[in-house]
């Protein structure tokens, strides 16, 4: 009888420590369902299509002739950074271009195919065919088409910079370096607020990613009262207004002809309005001292969820439609040392005619708990005018 | 001096009010997304540190109670009182863990894992001893 106990305890204690071990791995595995299922989400959302948008017509000017199209020569090299994931191409580069082949080299991987350039009212597109162009010989199972990309040329001296067309659906990008000697041009003025400017701004990711929430500002607010409006100006309208709004960093991408211009990552509460003093621009969850019990309680079992924000004010001509990618925090948090702490020069120079837009995105990130990553959020449960207004940025605006 | 049987007995309520405590606070936390999506990270931590004792505990209080007909040996007084004291202290330590969190500047989950550097080896030491001292005769 007192074996058979022992027995049994021994038993059971062996039971219970696989039960113990049991629940755990039910746990994590039902984490990993949980988290593999939102993998599939995410990957299924990131290969899903925006249809095209019937492109907008432009009454003729008549300053040119939008029927009449030239064949743009692009021969040469040129050395600087390409972006093109789908091809494993990032970073430095150099693109060859003769006649219509070209060859594009970045580390190790080599991509060669053919590009076609047309110019139309001094709008340069071409569109680069990569790979092997040979028909192959007929057979019941063709090989798949080479990739084609539509792009945007601009080309000024010995630089060039290629860039995706609005609902284009890969990612492009190659543009030279900022070494490429570039033709002088007379200095018109103080640049944004007496920043230098640096010659070649890195490109904003084109189309941008998909925002939280996005808001269109008003072309009375960026532009001059009177006289010729350039783009020079509107950056330092927009600086100004980020600056009396507390943000004391900004950095400058280049989009197609225009700029955009990346705020300070900063922390906000769930309403928006950004938390005070340095504990607005923490990169991570303000967890604020306890003072009451009740604070100690709430701290206990409530997660301490953090809201974040980055605001990306684009002044481009180009009207685009939203990419369907999913910017991480890390992402949107480099995006304000990458860029350049000035308004390159030929972008200033740029006239801010009535074609132009300038379109606030807000890339809202919300951390569950603090020992979560931060997800971005979408759709945002504000509107982007809701979260300029919070930040202070619409009323910096109205301001004269 | 108590049985044996009555020195179990006070030591799994001692081990079933504490860890149940436990347990309900890591439930409430976990419904109210204290840990976010990690919650699974939570528990799996927990539940080892208390369900191979709890469990050996409970099975010797069922054969206690099948067995009540046999005879009932007094208690080692020494191995009662250190398997109770090593059992408190370990039970308080663990619940340390979860109460001084929100003062704490790791993350409830950070700080788990600092936990177990010293909460793994104080285990052992409690499980040795209630392991020895349920499954004794006398």
């Amino acid at each position: 009888m007192r074996e058979r106990s022992s027995q049994f305890i021994g038993l059971a204690f062996v039971l219970a420590f696989a039960a113990s071990v049991g629940c755990v791995g039910l746990g994590v595995s039902a984490q990993n369902t949980k988290s593999s299922t939102t993998n599939a989400t995410t990957s299924t959302s990131t290969t899903k299509h925006q249809p095209r948008r019937p492109k907008s017509k432009r009454p003729w000017s008549g300053r040119c002739d939008p029927t009449k199209q030239e064949q743009a020569d692009l021969s040469g090299t040129y050395t600087g950074k390409v972006n093109y994931p789908d091809a494993s191409l990032t970073g430095d580069a150099t693109l060859t271009i003769t006649g219509n082949d070209f060859s594009l080299t970045a580390g190790s991987t080599t991509q060669s195919g053919r590009i076609t350039a047309v110019t139309t009212c001094n709008y340069t597109g071409a569109t680069m065919m990569f790979g092997d162009l040979t028909p192959p010989p007929p057979s019941p199972n063709p090989p798949p088409p080479v990739p084609a990309v539509s792009l945007r040329v601009r080309k000024m001296g010995d630089r060039v910079t290629l860039m995706t067309v609005p609902g284009e659906r890969r990612s492009f990008s190659f543009g030279t370096a900022g070494s490429a000697k570039a033709k002088p041009r007379r200095r018109r003025g103080k640049i944004d607020g007496g920043m230098k400017a640096a010659n070649e701004a890195p490109q904003f990711p084109w189309p941008p990613p998909r925002a939280s929430a996005s808001v269109r500002i008003p072309d009375e607010f960026v532009r001059k009262p009177s006289g010729e409006t350039y783009l020079r100006d509107v950056s330092e309208r927009l600086t100004q207004a980020l600056n009396r709004a507390g943000y004391e960093e900004i950095s400058w991408y280049a989009v197609p002809d225009g700029f955009a211009l990346v705020s300070q990552f900063e922390q906000c509460d769930s309403d928006g309005t950004p938390l005070s003093g340095a504990t607005r621009f923490l990169d991570k969850v303000f967890r604020p001292p306890l003072r009451t019990p009740w604070d100690y309680i709430r701290k206990l079992i409530l997660p301490e969820v953090g809201h974040f924000r980055v605001i990306v004010i684009i002044v481009s001509d180009h009207p685009f439609s939203q990419r369907n990618v999913r910017v991480s925090r890390d992402e949107a948090l480099a995006w304000l040392s990458s860029g350049t702490n000035g308004l390159p020069q030929d972008t200033g120079d740029l006239r801010f005619t009535n074609a132009y837009l300038t379109t606030a995105l807000i890339y809202e990130f919300e951390q569950a708990s603090v020992d979560s990553g931060a997800i971005l959020k979408q759709p945002s449960s504000l509107t982007g005018k809701m979260h300029l207004q919070k930040c202070g940025i619409w009323a910096a605006l109205e301001r004269r | 001096m108590p049985t044996i049987k009555q020195c179990r007995q006070r030591l799994a309520i001692i081990w079933l009010i504490c860890s149940g405590i436990l347990f309900v606070i890591l439930i409430v936390q976990t419904i109210f997304k204290h840990y976010g999506e990690k919650a699974a990270e939570a528990w799996s931590w927990f539940l080892p540190m208390i369900m191979p004792t709890l469990g050996l505990i409970i099975a010797v209080l069922v054969r206690d109670f099948r067995d009540a007909t046999t005879e009932v040996p007094a208690a080692s007084r020494f191995m009662y009182v250190l398997c109770a004291l090593l059992s408190i202290s370990y039970l308080f330590v663990l619940g340390l863990t979860f109460l001084l969190s929100p003062f704490s500047p790791w993350t409830p989950l950070e700080l788990m894992k600092q936990a177990s550097l010293y909460l793994g080896p104080f285990q052992g030491i409690v499980a040795g001893a209630l392991g020895a001292f349920f499954v004794s005769k006398s």
